[in-house]
Formats: structure tokens, sequence, C-alpha cells
């Protein structure tokens, strides 16, 4: 997937943008508060048809207008897709593909992922930014997984209700843990195959963009004992359920849902010891870049296209070695990324197109 | 602005109605307004008579205004399926179908769905059929949500000792829909239903 033509019009101070990136890497070079990490943005609301900066589509109209327009062409297995997304205050946002209006869950659709500096997280901060990891990228790939995370968080929330309000007939507990250890599995074997999907790219991607030669481990992390040492959706059922049982006490005591996939975590581990705990703050960030190139190169090979990489400060992330591996790395891979930066030094690399934000307007570096 | 007083009233009671917002209510108040005085009086008599004149049928829960239904009387109909659905309006679209057997319309509360107590739920009517003898099968048709799926396996449950024949309705494809566009879990649920032919 290669965007070939953008326009932005009055998206937050990106009054009027047109550029036609490179095919590999493309600088956005400017100074703060300049508009660099409005123009992913857009790109990022173009694809998935929300902010990760804000909810309020009102937000991201620019300042006393009441429209906003993001128009890209593209190259998608040899066609040209042309997608549009037009915000108007009055009547929301519609998004045509080839011009015939259409939902963000078309097949042509634009694929992203997207690197901020907040993903951190996904390697120090609590389990749930670790399950959220995961899920997202399933639910990209699998609309049947998204179909189970929503009929499995449904069920929780009811159980937990159940849960709560104590005096429930003993049938209709056992019917809502049915229902929710037949989602459960579904959930826990994709995350388990995908994990190892991910290990799979993260180790050499890691010695690859580090230049260290550190091992790296990941393992999924279920919130209760199963005997197997290979999960099957027998046994993960067979398990969970014993869980349940065995916490049942404990469950109607505290009023909550003790196992599940909504307990589980993913473990990093460096040489074998907890990212979470042991590995440095360099060691982190250079896990969190790696673990959204891991998400890349996992979505084209499941899916076949490559997505667009779009990375936000990533360059603040990294010492100057790292910088340039990484860039080695963006470089030599098929797919088309854009990359936001305050120092313009830091980076030579040939093919790759740089555009000078300033004040909303980007210029095009000869 | 200050508008008449019964046409402020009128438009107050349309508001109420689900769907209606302000202005909608206005427009049709305004329409009822420019109606003939025949037309408006039909209107309200409709409106009176059909609240106080239906009522949920004794037998089944289906909305009538004869004890028991036409749709329980009618001889035509097969007696040995039951088709248990969650509301009156589910009858009709059922209807639309072309169903020829019985029904019966739990008319649930939706807060029974939350509470968990689904041991209220009125299933008497519905043992009170089977118990009658002639029922062969029970055709689950709640809606395939989350509540509507609990509602089934509960129902299934409390049935299952009576040796009927329980079915769910199939999940599947829309008829004139595009294979390409339909969503994954639904094309799954298509695979699994696969019929020879």
């Amino acid at each position: 997937m290669r965007l070939e033509l953008i326009q932005i019009n009055n998206f937050r101070n990106l009054e009027q943008v047109t550029i036609r990136p490179a095919a590999g890497i493309n600088l956005l070079v400017g100074k703060n508060a300049q508009g660099k990490t409005n123009f992913l943005e857009a790109l990022y609301v173009l694809a998935h048809g929300t902010s990760f900066r804000t909810v309020r589509d009102s937000d991201l109209v620019c300042d006393q207008k009441d429209t906003y327009e993001i128009k890209v062409v593209y190259q998608k297995e040899g066609r040209l897709v042309q997608s549009t997304l037009h915000y108007a205050s009055t009547k929301g946002k519609v998004l045509r593909i080839n011009n015939k209006r259409s939902t963000f869950s078309h097949p042509d659709r634009l694929r992203m992922v997207l690197f901020t500096p907040d993903d951190l997280y996904i390697v120090k901060g609590s389990p749930h930014l670790r399950r959220s990891f995961l899920d997202l990228i399933l639910c990209q790939v699998s609309n049947e997984y998204a179909q189970y995370l929503n009929n499995y968080s449904k069920i929780l929330k009811k159980r937990n209700l159940f849960l709560k309000t104590k005096h429930v007939n003993q049938e209709v507990e056992f019917l809502t843990r049915d229902m929710l250890i037949e989602n459960a599995v579904p959930l826990i074997m994709g995350r388990i195959n995908l994990v190892e999907w991910l290990e799979k790219e993260i180790h050499s991607l890691y010695r690859k963009i580090t230049g260290g030669n550190s091992k790296i481990k990941l393992r999924y992390a279920l919130s209760f004992t199963i005997n197997k040492d290979r999960a099957s959706r027998e046994s993960v059922s067979a398990a969970l359920r014993q869980a349940l049982d065995e916490k049942q006490e404990s469950e109607m005591r505290r009023g909550t849902t003790l196992v599940g996939p909504h307990r589980d975590d993913l473990n990093i581990y460096i040489d074998d010891r907890n990212a979470r705990t042991h590995a440095s703050q360099g060691e982190q960030r250079s896990l969190a870049v790696v673990l959204k190139a891991a998400e890349m190169t996992t979505i084209k090979n499941i899916r076949g296209i490559a997505p667009i990489f779009l990375l936000d400060e990533v360059m603040a992330e990294l010492d100057q070695t790292r910088r340039t591996l990484l860039l080695e790395h963006l470089s030599s891979s098929d797919s088309q990324s854009f990359l936001t930066t305050v120092e313009r030094d830091v980076i030579v690399t040939k093919q790759a197109g740089v555009f000078n934000v300033t004040n909303g307007k980007l210029f095009e570096e000869a | 602005m200050r508008l008449a007083r019964p046409l402020e009233k009128l438009i107050r009671e349309l508001e109420k109605l689900p769907g209606i917002g302000p202005k909608s209510a206005q427009r049709l108040a305004l329409h009822i307004l420019r109606q003939p005085a025949v037309e408006v009086r039909e209107l309200a008599r409709a409106l009176v008579e059909a609240r106080e004149k239906t009522f949920p049928c004794s037998r089944c829960g289906n909305l009538t205004e004869i004890d028991p239904c036409w749709i329980c009387t009618d001889p035509q109909r097969d007696e040995s399926i039951i088709c248990v659905v969650e509301q009156a309006s589910d009858v009709m679209a059922v209807e639309r179908a072309n169903y020829q057997g019985k029904y019966y319309v739990l008319n649930q509360n939706p807060r029974l769905m939350d509470s968990g107590s689904l041991e209220e739920l009125n299933l008497q009517g519905l043992l009170n059929f089977i118990k009658g003898g002639r029922v062969q099968e029970i055709i689950l048709a709640t809606n395939p949500t989350i509540d509507g799926e609990l509602t089934a396996r509960y129902i299934a449950r409390v049935v299952k000792s009576f040796g009927v024949r329980i079915t769910r309705l199939a999940h599947g494809l829309p008829v004139g829909g595009d294979l390409e566009y339909t969503d994954e879990l639904t094309l799954r649920r298509a695979l699994e239903g696969r019929r020879e032919i």
C-alpha cells in the first residue's frame, strides 16, 4: 500500500496541504507546534475514522471553519484507489472510496500502523495496554475477532453485574459462564497465535534496529493455569472452566470475574528478564518501536499487504546509532513510512521525501 | 414565541412519542390542524380504541382484541410448532415470512435481563402449550444479541425435560446480499449451517 497524493483542507492547523510523498521514507521536519503530528493524525483519521488524540470531531476542524476534508490517492495491489473523508459540523463524517460512499470496514480501505511516544507504555505500563495492543492488531486483521471481543465484553459486564447482585439463579449463572467461555476461547487462541507471529519477527528486528544482540522473548501469560504444553481450543476451554469453578467463591465475594482474557497479560522478556521491571528506559523505548515494527510485518504477513507506517517523534526516543539503524530498516522494507522529527540533521537517506513543516504549511525540500 | 395553548399541548404530546423530535412534532401538529375535523376525530378515536381494545392474548401473549387471539384459535395453523419471540412486533416480522405455526410472545421486561432473574420470565403459558401434548417443535426466535441468546438458552433448558424438539433460528446471509461484503462471523455461521442442494 502506497500513498501517491495527499490533500488536506482545514484539518487542525493544516489549512491547505497538497503533497506527493516518496515511496519509501517521508520525513516531516519542523519545530514544535507547527503541524507535524496533525499531518499524521489526518492520515490516521482517514484510515480509522477516529483520532488517537481526541474523540470529538469538532476538535479536528480548523479554527473558524466548519468542514474539513482529507483526500488521498493510493496504490493497492497495482490499482489506484481514491479515498476521501469529508466532515461537516452539520452532517458528520462521510467516507468515500473511489467516489462511492463507503464505511471504514471496506476491504479497500487504508491500513496504517501508528507509533506515538505514548506507546512506551506498552512495555512499561499496566497489562490492559498490552492487551489492547494485541486486540487492536487482531481487530485489524479479523472482523471475526472484533465480534468475539465485543461479545465477550458484553457478557463479562453482564456476568459481573450478576455476581454483584448475588441472588442470581444458579441456572442463569451457568449459562452466562458457558457463553463467557465460548467467546473467551477464540480471543485467547487468537492472541496466542499473534504473539507467536510477533515473536518470530521481533527477535531479528530488535537486533536489526538496536545493533545489539539481546534475546527478546514474548509470552502470552494466561490468568489461569493450563496443564498442556500446547494450548488448543479444547484445553483452553477446559482449563478456563476449571479455573472459573475454583474461583467461584471469591468471585461471588468480590463481585467480579477473576479469570479470563480480560485478566491476561503479554510478558516481554529481554535476555530472560521481564522488560517491564528490568529493562532500562532506553531498552524499553527501543522495544516499543520494535513492537510496532513487528506489528507492521505481522499485518503484512497475515493480510499480504504492507500497511503504511506512521511514526510520531520516534527519533527523540532513540540514540544516534539506533536512529540510523531504524532508518536503514525502514528504507529496506517495502512499506511507506512517515516520520516526524524536530532535528533535520539526524537523517540523511537516499530516496527519502523531506518536507519542512512551518505553521501548518508543508514545503518539499528539493 | 408563544403558541396557541392547544397547539402547544398537541406538540408536547407528540414529542413524547419515540422517534419524534421537536421539529417533527411541530410538523405533525400543524399537519393535523390542516386536516378536516372528521379525519382528526377519526385519528383520535383510532388512538383511544387501539389502546383500550387491545391486550396480550392470555395463551400466547400476542396483541389481540379477542381472547384467545385469532392465531391461537385458527384451525388452519399448525399446532405442533411454536415460535418463541421476544416482542409482539417480532410476530409481525415472522408473519411476513409466511410462517404457519403458532406463537409464544415473551413480552419480557428488559430490566429482567440486567438483574439476572431470568426465572421471572413468564414461561407458564409456553409450558401449558407443551403439556397440551400437541407440540412437537419449539423454534427459539429471540434476537441474535447477547440477551436474546441467553434467553434462548434458558428456555431451552427449562423445556428440555419435556422431550420436544428445540431449534434456534439459523444465522446466515441476507437474500440479495453480496458475499464479498459479508462480515466473517455471519459468513462462518452461514458456512456451518450450509445445506445440500
